[in-house]
């Protein structure tokens, strides 16, 4: 578990764009795994867990339409959320902030920003595929679907991604 | 396009895994004391309860349950079919009486007891 958690954290980072939300998944996912699977084999338990992360975090996005639903209901219940995302962008600047390695962290900012606006199908095959070396059956069991629409999801990724990081490739 | 998608998968790569390299302290610590947590209910729950301490087969498991049920069904059948008892109350109370309205026996039937161990000695 080590060796994913800092992994399992970017991916819920990229996914919810806030810190404490994705630690808690990361969290919960833990958990969960630790709990239900842990006589599993050690091979099993990569896509096991990433299947429960992407699942913790469709558990986020479920929560928070819940939440926006109210927000415009009750306008005035928005107003902590907005300071959120204010915290959130003032990040975002520090992670961008120029420095010696001027050009390697303004790619890595392009990238996590180009990531970070994915569509979330396309954002998990990209991931799962490209950085956590799942095969297309594995990123397909984790994200519940065929290995049809891994295809088609992490495809439309790459094209995307491409146009943002074309000067560096 | 194969090539400039390799590029871009390579440098997805490591731009991803130097990004790792930038988590927070305080990030990490949480992600470490999350994952001790999570070992630490897997080694809770597979930790024996106090009374399961000794070592029991789980093959003897059915053995076990026969031999009680085997148990229960011979105290049922020596109670339900236990004789009667040989002496009626009734009938007792009555030899009683006999006997002590004969007073020239009663000594005899008080000494019953030695007569009888005396007969077992005589006749081993």
């Amino acid at each position: 578990m080590a060796s994913v958690e800092k992994r399992a954290f970017k991916i819920a980072y990229f996914a919810t764009k806030n810190q404490d939300d994705a630690l808690d998944i990361v969290q919960d996912a833990m958990m969960k795994l630790a709990q239900s699977y842990a006589h599993k084999t050690a091979d099993d338990w990569p896509p096991l867990f990433h299947r429960i992360l992407q699942s913790k975090i469709f558990d986020y996005y479920r929560r928070q339409k819940l939440k926006n639903q109210w927000f415009r209901l009750f306008p005035g219940m928005g107003e902590k959320h907005s300071e959120e995302n204010d915290m959130d962008n003032a990040e975002d600047v520090r992670h961008s902030k120029p420095d010696e390695k001027f050009e390697q962290h303004q790619a890595m900012a392009k990238l996590e920003q180009a990531i970070q606006n994915l569509p979330h199908r396309q954002q998990q095959a990209f991931l799962m595929r490209a950085w956590e070396g799942l095969d297309v059956a594995e990123t397909a069991e984790a994200m519940s679907c065929s290995q049809g629409s891994v295809k088609t999801h992490y495809s439309r990724a790459i094209h995307r991604l491409r146009d943002v990081l074309q000067e560096y490739v | 396009m194969t090539d400039k998608n390799d590029k871009l998968l390579s440098l997805s790569h490591q731009l991803l895994d130097d990004s790792l390299d930038d988590l927070d302290d305080s990030i990490l610590a949480r992600l470490r004391q999350s994952r001790l947590q999570a070992v630490n209910t897997v080694n809770q729950k597979t930790k024996p309860s106090y009374g399961a301490s000794i070592p029991f087969p789980s093959w003897l498991a059915p053995v076990s349950t026969g031999a009680t049920f085997a148990t229960i069904a011979l105290m049922t059948t020596l109670f339900w079919f236990q004789p009667p008892p040989a002496t009626n109350s009734q009938e007792s109370l009555m030899e009683d009486i006999h006997l002590l309205s004969q007073s020239d026996e009663l000594e005899l039937y008080q000494n019953m007891e030695f007569y009888l161990w005396l007969e077992d000695e005589t006749s081993s």
